[in-house]
């Protein structure tokens, strides 16, 4: 992974670049030391959200670019919880950089973000879970969950794909996810609303958008 | 014509503009032409509020534009203007730069005239 990184600062116009876990913070960096890692960490999380607000409207987003005058940064995510960052000068052809980009991860190992990282240790869990972003993108459980998050968004407005995506997450741990489990993932949403009404008004939103059996 | 009926007609008239809304950083929406907006103004609301913390943690000065393509259908920029966020769905054949640069254009005048930040 650090010789991708390093192959992609040979690009013109690529400052360097970085690999940023969810939970674990930067794994992999070439960039110049003015970005500290404190700074990393902290940019990552707000491009794991921005990705996650993308997902919103684009359910199949690949990366996204940002644009400030000083740089430009490309975010690619690679799994569910690891994304590549890339600092680049604003001219940078942005083609030749995403085109670059995605030959070099064609070619890259599956295991590529799992070795050569001191920070990738990850504790082995009993029961695996699907990441959020999966259940809500394919299987049976898509449409109902992105019928759920659409109707929670006109209660809570933009934290609710935040509220949901925490409590489909919290949902998935206790219990396997199915269609008949999804009155317990109501229960828990309705609670997050904090508020009798809005979580009446929810419960019927989601009755109407899904169904009486969905509780 | 009122500010904002002006502000709908100019960028939707412009080349490669397929759909449009503005929203108020708090995620309220003040004017589309969107059959339902409530799904594009939050990811615009989302996306540029963390944008903007970005550019406050990497000292970065305020963004130009936030770009998530679409290598088949639309893609959607979104721009800052004051406390308001711009988001334009762009037609997949729209050439990106151009359009980029008609809007940065456009929303700066506003900025330099006072309004409607």
């Amino acid at each position: 992974m650090q010789r991708l990184l390093d192959n992609l600062r040979t690009i013109p116009g690529v400052t360097g670049a970085c690999i940023h876990h969810s939970a674990n913070g930067v794994r992999f960096n070439n960039l110049p030391e003015q970005f500290k890692p404190q700074q990393l960490n902290e940019i990552g999380g707000q491009l794991i959200k921005i990705c996650s607000a993308g997902r919103l409207s684009f359910p199949d987003l690949g990366e996204f670019v940002i644009a400030y005058a000083e740089a430009l940064l490309l975010c690619h995510p690679l799994s569910a919880h690891d994304c590549l960052i890339v600092v680049c000068e604003p001219t940078i052809n942005l083609s030749l950089l995403t085109l670059s980009l995605n030959l070099a991860l064609a070619d890259l190992p599956p295991d590529a973000l799992t070795t050569s990282s001191p920070a990738a240790i990850t504790p082995p869990s009993a029961m695996p879970t699907a990441p959020v972003e999966n259940l809500r993108e394919s299987g049976p459980l898509a449409k109902p969950l992105q019928g759920m998050a659409s109707q929670l968004a006109k209660i809570l407005g933009p934290m609710a794909f935040i509220v949901f995506d925490e409590a489909v997450a919290a949902w998935q741990v206790s219990q396997t996810p199915t269609p008949a489990g999804l009155s317990k993932l109501l229960d828990t949403l309705c609670r997050e609303i904090g508020d009798a009404e809005k979580a009446k008004q929810y419960r019927e939103l989601v009755r109407k958008h899904l169904g009486p059996a969905s509780g | 014509m009122s500010a904002s009926k002006r502000f709908a007609q100019t960028i939707s008239h412009m080349t490669g503009v397929a759909r449009f809304v503005l929203v108020r950083n708090d995620g309220q929406v003040i004017i589309h032409n969107l059959a339902d907006p409530d799904e594009l103004a939050t990811t615009i609301t989302l996306a540029g509020t963390n944008v903007q913390e970005i550019q406050k943690a990497s000292g970065f000065s305020p963004f130009k534009y936030l770009l998530f393509p679409h290598p088949l259908g639309e893609h959607l920029l979104v721009f800052a203007l004051g406390k308001y966020f711009l988001g334009v769905r762009v037609q997949s054949d729209c050439d990106n730069n151009a359009l980029i640069d008609e809007i940065t254009a456009y929303l700066q005048t506003l900025i330099n005239q006072g309004r409607p930040g």
